[in-house]
């Protein structure tokens, strides 16, 4: 009987220690959802803009503002960020690029630097923060799913120096969708990008007060499918392609100084100069490859962005320009009209 | 006759212009195939279809490389025979070749 009594008594042990640790998890479940929502204590909350973009002069103002507010809270002393994502709305390719570029390099360049983040309220924004990866990088819980036809076709890279291969990895889905010569030829114009972008962007610190190492010289790149277009956005954090000039091209740099160009017309002079070779320095053609690739197809067009500079070509007409601030490195954007596909 | 595929013998992706640039730069193919032919004398049939595509930076490295090291464009043009089904592709390289200057004529 009393052996018979204890069994039970060891049973009912059992289920109730069961039952506190279900209830244990269930608690703890619960402040983990919290934190991601809400900002935890002693994190320095900024808000993000409605919108990320850079091509549009309102919202670029904002975006870049933005950025500054993160940097110089992270190269000020403030280690533990929040971003407030709740109100935001959009992210276009070029300015959503740029932030993660420049999340990533503070990640990892600033010693024990934590930024966390609100997601937005917006679902396809919080579609877009999972697509790309930027709630992972920011140790996030995202558990919007990635449904939206303009969303699941966002594709990443990044690397570092000229690797081909990084091509195949957002843009091998395209073949036999566009044509072998236009693969070709964005192939070139990137892989040149890449080049460029460990050559010559960062061959000096950024100025904006996070050192980072000499061999540091990453690049990133989008991908993203929308409206029977494709684009492709690549960018660097280097000193922009203004200030590579006196150290890449010293004579064309002084010849556009006196002259005393604006920095879009000094990124049209880089683009228009860069020839297959001088009979002084051996130089590929760079940036006119860079650009023209794309721009000459049909319905094709490439932009720069570097610094405070734009530089545009389309349908064969340049045009160049200059913003009121400075992005701090470079984007180059490609875009391209994509066949109909079949509805089977 | 020696005979290679840049595609298969080197690789589907190439880019770059120096080694420190990535894997697969055109110094790195100019070091492992063109030199090697050119220093034994030996005629090379490069096969250029295949690949990704090629940057000038690549290219230039490559065949106007050769010249820079001080092999004679004309030796460089007769013993390495280019294929490939783009022409123009076929006239860039001979361009950068014929346009590479010695390293006797180099500014210092």
């Amino acid at each position: 009987m009393a052996q018979s009594l204890r069994k039970q008594n060891n049973h009912m042990i059992y289920w109730l220690a069961r039952r506190a640790r279900d209830e244990l998890s269930k608690i703890k479940n619960i402040k983990h959802k919290k934190t991601s929502a809400v900002p935890i204590p002693r994190f320095r909350i900024l808000k993000a803009p409605l919108e990320f973009d850079i091509n549009k002069r309102i919202s670029r103002a904002t975006t870049l503002a933005f950025l500054e507010k993160v940097r110089t809270s992270a190269q000020q002393g403030t280690r533990k960020i929040w971003i407030d994502f709740t109100e935001t709305r959009r992210f276009v390719s070029g300015g959503t690029l740029l932030l993660c570029a420049e999340i990533t390099r503070l990640i990892e360049n600033v010693a024990d630097l934590r930024i966390k983040c609100s997601l937005p309220k917006s679902n396809k924004a919080a579609q877009v923060l999972q697509q790309i990866g930027l709630s992972k990088l920011l140790k996030t819980k995202n558990n919007a799913k990635c449904l939206d036809g303009d969303v699941v076709n966002w594709r990443s890279a990044r690397g570092q120096g000229a690797i081909g291969a990084k091509y195949d990895e957002i843009l091998g889905y395209y073949d036999g969708l566009i044509t072998d010569s236009l693969q070709t030829e964005l192939y070139t114009g990137i892989t040149e990008a890449m080049t460029n972008a460990h050559q010559h962007a960062y061959i000096d610190q950024r100025g904006d007060g996070v050192t980072t190492d000499p061999d540091y010289r990453p690049w990133w790149m989008f991908s993203q499918e929308k409206d029977g277009k494709l684009s492709v956005v690549f960018c660097d954090l280097g000193v922009g392609i203004p200030a590579s000039l006196p150290h890449t091209r010293p004579r064309l740099w002084h010849f556009m100084d006196r002259l005393n160009l604006t920095e879009g017309r000094q990124i049209e002079g880089a683009v228009r100069n860069s020839q297959t070779r001088t009979r002084k320095q051996h130089r590929g053609k760079g940036w006119r490859q860079i650009i023209e690739t794309i721009s000459s197809c049909d319905g094709g067009k490439a932009l720069i962005l570097s610094n405070k500079g734009w530089y545009s070509m389309e349908s064969g007409k340049q045009r160049s320009g200059e913003f009121g601030d400075s992005i701090m490195g470079t984007v180059i954007y490609w875009q391209m009209p994509l066949p109909l596909r079949s509805a089977s | 006759m020696k005979s290679i595929s840049l595609a298969r013998d080197f690789t589907k992706f190439p880019a770059g212009r120096y080694k420190e640039d990535g894997p697969y730069s055109g110094e790195l193919f100019r070091e492992k195939y063109l030199e090697p032919a050119l220093t034994c004398d030996e005629t090379l049939v490069v096969d250029l279809d295949g690949a990704r595509g090629y940057g000038s930076s690549f290219l230039e490295e490559a065949f106007g490389g050769l010249v820079r090291l001080g092999f004679p464009a004309e030796k460089v043009l007769s013993r390495i025979s280019l294929i490939s089904k783009d022409t123009s592709l076929i006239t860039e390289i001979q361009s950068y070749i014929r346009e590479s200057i010695g390293p006797s004529d180099q500014i210092h």
